[in-house]
């Protein structure tokens, strides 16, 4: 019975209603920072700035932008100085709901939350010593750069998937 | 007296008709038959293909270890039960190591143990049924490679009547079918890969489907993301019409794929981001581009 949709045209505007109002549509924003303060504010906006470096170093990668060695490291560094106990610190006890996206697994789980923060931190100064062991020449350190961009994702990976609340984009 | 017969014949009809219905239910599902036992297995190839269909993602309990690769996974909690991904590893007694080929092909394609019981919907046979021959010889050759665990599967936690699993059979006829929905001759290789991964091995409609009541994934709108997805949350939409609305390309699909990085630098997490670690993360570029690229034109 569903197959007849496709051939009419009614029915095919109405499911097309349907999906254009769901709410759940792939890239929906959710994070609202403005009603945000103190610690969850703080490290909101900390998380959004890592995913600023994150997005610049991911449009090197995906040849949007030049490779510029110094914009590449100076991205590193912000995620590098804001791994292992620059995340943890950020996290006090209880400082959870909404707005914030932090699971109350967080503290169940100090230990493993501890090590995946800290695993953030080892995987991306291990792409810092590969894009630097690269050499000067830009081509070898971009390919250092897109091989271990994986690695360096799954670090984030690591957390979100264990410790964030479910975005409506995941 | 005319009346009274009538009647009877009303009955007879409807007993009839009834019957038939039942029959039709319980005997009409369709059931494949592949001839396997002349292709060559690939054991490397098939560790490729375990990815590809992701079966670590709910026969792998993640907090377990080394110990836990496919002896088991966690809890799979939806609407008409927990179900609990049994130990695939090859094991003999708690495992598949007693199975031959034609029994792991069959629970792959047809639903169906091989003591003859039928699988629940949870286990994504309706999409494993489009699987290609080649890809079931290659698996159930790095099947056979995986190191035994003796771990007992966990029974899957269903009330009445869904525990009933000789409704499965039911089940089948009403939902189990193994074409693909649209004619695909026009369009190129990577587009047909990306068809046969997305719409087979992939299962991506498992989670980014709605369901109708009976657990079957609603055909005509799938893709369109689900409000039930796993762990009871919401998956989004990812049909053409929905990554177009959102501005998502192809490219953009890809590296989330990948890496799990989002157009503006965040990264997905919570079950998706699992689906990157077991399945999409380990997938090569141009199976990746095939799927995105059929998501966005299909």
């Amino acid at each position: 019975m569903f197959k007849s949709a496709k051939r009419n045209p009614l029915l095919t505007a109405s499911l097309l209603t349907v999906v254009m109002m769901a709410p759940n549509a792939v890239a929906h924003k959710d994070h609202d920072h403005s009603k945000a303060e103190g610690v969850v504010k703080e490290r909101l906006d900390f998380m959004e700035n890592m995913g600023k470096a994150m997005g610049g170093l991911m449009a090197v990668v995906r040849g949007q932008k030049d490779f510029d060695a110094e914009d590449v490291m100076a991205n590193l560094n912000v995620i590098h100085k804001q791994s292992g106990q620059a995340i943890t610190k950020l996290f006090p006890e209880g400082s959870n709901g909404a707005p914030s996206e932090a699971l109350s697994k967080i503290w169940a789980d100090w230990d493993g939350f501890a090590e995946v923060a800290g695993g953030l931190r080892t995987r991306v100064e291990s792409l810092k010593s590969a894009v630097q062991s690269a050499g000067t020449d830009a081509g070898a350190q971009k390919a250092a750069l897109q091989q271990n961009i994986r690695n360096l994702g799954g670090g984030c990976r690591n957390c979100h998937s264990e410790y964030r609340k479910k975005q409506n984009r995941d | 007296m005319n009346s009274i017969r009538l009647i009877s014949w009303l009955l007879a009809g409807l007993i009839t008709c009834g019957t038939g219905v039942a029959l039709y239910l319980f005997l009409g599902a369709p059931t494949q038959q592949r001839t396997l036992h002349q292709i060559q297995g690939d054991a490397v190839r098939g560790a490729y293909v375990l990815r590809l269909a992701n079966c670590v993602g709910c026969h792998t309990d993640r907090e377990a270890g080394e110990e836990g690769f496919l002896s088991g996974g966690e809890a799979i909690a939806t609407p008409l039960g927990t179900f609990f991904g049994p130990n695939i590893t090859s094991d003999p007694d708690y495992g598949i190591g007693k199975w031959d080929l034609d029994q792991f092909a069959s629970a792959l394609i047809n639903g169906v143990a091989p003591n003859g019981d039928h699988y629940y919907p949870a286990f994504p046979f309706t999409f494993y049924a489009r699987l290609n021959d080649q890809d079931i010889v290659d698996l159930w050759s790095y099947m056979q490679t995986v190191p035994a665990v003796g771990n007992p599967s966990q029974s899957h936690r269903i009330g009445w009547p869904f525990n009933q699993r000789l409704l499965m059979a039911a089940w089948k006829t009403l939902f189990l079918s193994t074409s693909l929905s649209q004619a695909n001759e026009s369009r190129g290789d990577a587009w047909r890969r990306g068809a046969y991964i997305v719409e087979g091995p992939g299962h991506c409609g498992a989670c980014h489907s709605p369901r109708g009541p009976l657990g079957n994934i609603d055909s005509a709108n799938r893709l369109t993301g689900s409000t039930i997805g796993p762990d009871d949350e919401a998956t989004p939409a990812i049909d053409p019409l929905a990554l177009a609305e959102a501005n998502w390309t192809a490219d953009d699909l890809f590296w989330l794929l990948q890496i799990g990085v989002l157009p503006d630098g965040d990264v997905i997490g919570s079950s998706m981001a699992d689906v990157v670690d077991d399945n999409t993360g380990h997938l090569n570029d141009d199976d990746l581009r095939a799927i995105a690229e059929y998501l966005v034109s299909h």
